[in-house]
């Protein structure tokens, strides 16, 4: 009883397909944020009306870049994979890249790290060459200008479900997070992976107890021993910053019910469906495999969503118990409600109601189909609730690693 | 039937709702969101939710009755 699933894609000259269509202004360093927002700002909905097929120019501004160590330490590197993970997103149709100049994390040496040529859909500047913030503003704008048409000319064609990659991810979660929005998440994975496409966990201290559920799903032994090592890269970071990692569950778990730690973390893992574990990623590591897969991230869920897009991820599921009003650009955020109650009193911010597994008016597979037939529609063009009010622009926060110097 | 069973497998079910004594198969007062045995287990034996082990039974329990610290233990489970 196989079926082809499809939905309506940006086939993208690498070959991958993305769910939108976005302009990013991308920046190296905070230092030039402000020139980033007033460049993106200027693109208002009346300014692209022209341009239908664009869904937007976003800046994607942050608080690094310098004061931090260079080429060699995590943090640096780490950043670096955040910022081309970002330039190369199939859900975004050009780039352009703003620093100062004097920063850590050169444009220049990104750009040749990565082999990137630049080109019309691929375009750098620095606020100190420009000459100062006004300059670069004004050129930043032209640029956009004249990237406008060219991304416009994009357009949706059918694509099979195969190219989907999607983000799983909870924040706020309750009792029933691993009862009903989790496990429902799950077996829209499952048909998601079914269909050749892949899912992508995270949040790495929210396994810590259970690591052994995923190595023995894990495709082949390098991958399973992968988890391991971040696993003990977790428990010395931890110590060194004299914190430690204990997923047990705390009074409030044990009131709610939960009992121990394995259970906790099955709840979190749940998103991830029944499906071998075919690959373990860093940080903002490109996520080539299909299938299931698991990227480090912190459970910090805007540090662990920004890596996942950064990964490749087109489309974000975020489940909730006490409710978020967090949503996430280039790639949208689709909101599964564990409970009835906070999906009635957060309607404008809650794409779907898993709370109905309790009340008995369906099943975790029902509602199951219902998010992954929502992934489908989603990513051809329908908007979530998060992404219709507009969230996104704030949301891009790249996991900072190491000294503030 | 106020309880959710989460795979086949499993032995334990979670109650959506508090349940009394003699209500969907209690056998005592099981609190909201908290487990009752789908059957009985016997002392040692794995506890399955998710059709995972989640830890393992440290006395005898009867069908119905509540699940949780005072008879459920984590032991560390090895990758095999």
């Amino acid at each position: 009883m196989a079926t082809l699933d499809s939905f309506m894609g940006y086939v993208r000259p690498s070959g991958r397909v993305g769910t939108r269509n976005y302009i990013a202004v991308l920046t190296s360093v905070n230092c030039s944020a402000t020139a980033a927002r007033m460049i993106a700002g200027h693109f208002t909905p009346d300014r692209l009306a022209a341009y239908p097929n664009v869904d937007g120019v976003v800046a994607f501004v942050h608080g690094t870049g310098c004061g931090m160590a260079g080429q060699g330490s995590e943090g640096f590197e780490a950043l670096q994979r955040v910022m081309w993970g970002y330039a190369r997103n199939p859900n975004i149709g050009g780039v352009l890249m703003a620093g100062l100049g004097c920063e850590m994390m050169q444009i220049d040496w990104l750009i040749e790290a990565y082999g990137l040529s630049p080109g019309p859909l691929f375009q750098a500047m620095n606020i100190q060459d420009m000459g100062g913030l006004r300059k670069t503003v004004d050129k930043g704008i032209e640029k956009i200008e004249t990237m406008l048409p060219l991304v416009n000319q994009a357009r949706r064609t059918p694509c099979p479900a195969s190219e989907l990659m999607v983000a799983l991810q909870c924040g706020g979660s309750d009792a029933w997070s691993g009862v009903t929005a989790n496990p429902a998440v799950g077996h829209a994975c499952d048909l998601l992976v079914a269909q050749g496409g892949t899912g992508v966990l995270a949040e790495t201290p929210e396994i810590y107890g259970a690591e052994h559920l995923l190595t023995a799903r894990a495709a082949d032994r390098a991958t399973g021993d992968k988890l391991v090592d971040l696993i003990r890269w977790w428990e010395d970071y931890t110590a060194r910053n004299k914190g430690s990692m204990d997923n047990n569950p705390s009074p409030g778990n044990k009131k709610g019910g939960l009992t121990t730690i394995l259970e906790k973390s099955l709840g979190a893992v749940a998103k991830g469906g029944t499906t071998p574990l075919n690959g373990v990623y860093r940080y903002a590591e490109p996520v080539t495999a299909r299938g299931f897969t698991f990227m480090d991230s912190p459970g910090y869920d805007p540090a662990s969503v920004t890596g996942q897009i950064a990964s490749g991820c087109t489309l974000v599921v975020f489940t909730t118990g006490r409710g978020s009003a967090f949503g996430s650009k280039p790639s949208p955020t689709i909101k599964v409600a564990t409970n009835s109650e906070m999906y009635t009193r957060m309607s404008g911010d809650m794409d779907v109601d898993a709370g109905r597994i309790l009340s008995g008016g369906a099943t975790v597979e029902q509602v199951g189909r219902e998010i992954y037939e929502m992934w489908l529609r989603v990513a051809s063009g329908e908007q979530s609730k998060s992404e219709a009010q507009g969230l996104g622009d704030f949301e891009f926060v790249p996991w900072q690693i190491g000294a503030v110097m | 039937m106020r309880t959710v069973r989460l795979s086949d497998a499993d032995n334990v079910v979670t109650a959506i709702a508090q349940l009394a004594p003699g209500e969907d198969g209690a056998a005592e007062l099981i609190p909201r969101g908290h487990k009752m045995a789908a059957r009985a287990i016997a002392r040692g034996e794995a506890v399955l939710k998710y059709a995972q082990v989640i830890g393992y039974a440290a006395g005898d329990i009867g069908p119905g009755a509540h699940v949780h610290t005072h008879n459920l233990e984590f032991r560390n489970v090895e990758a095999e």
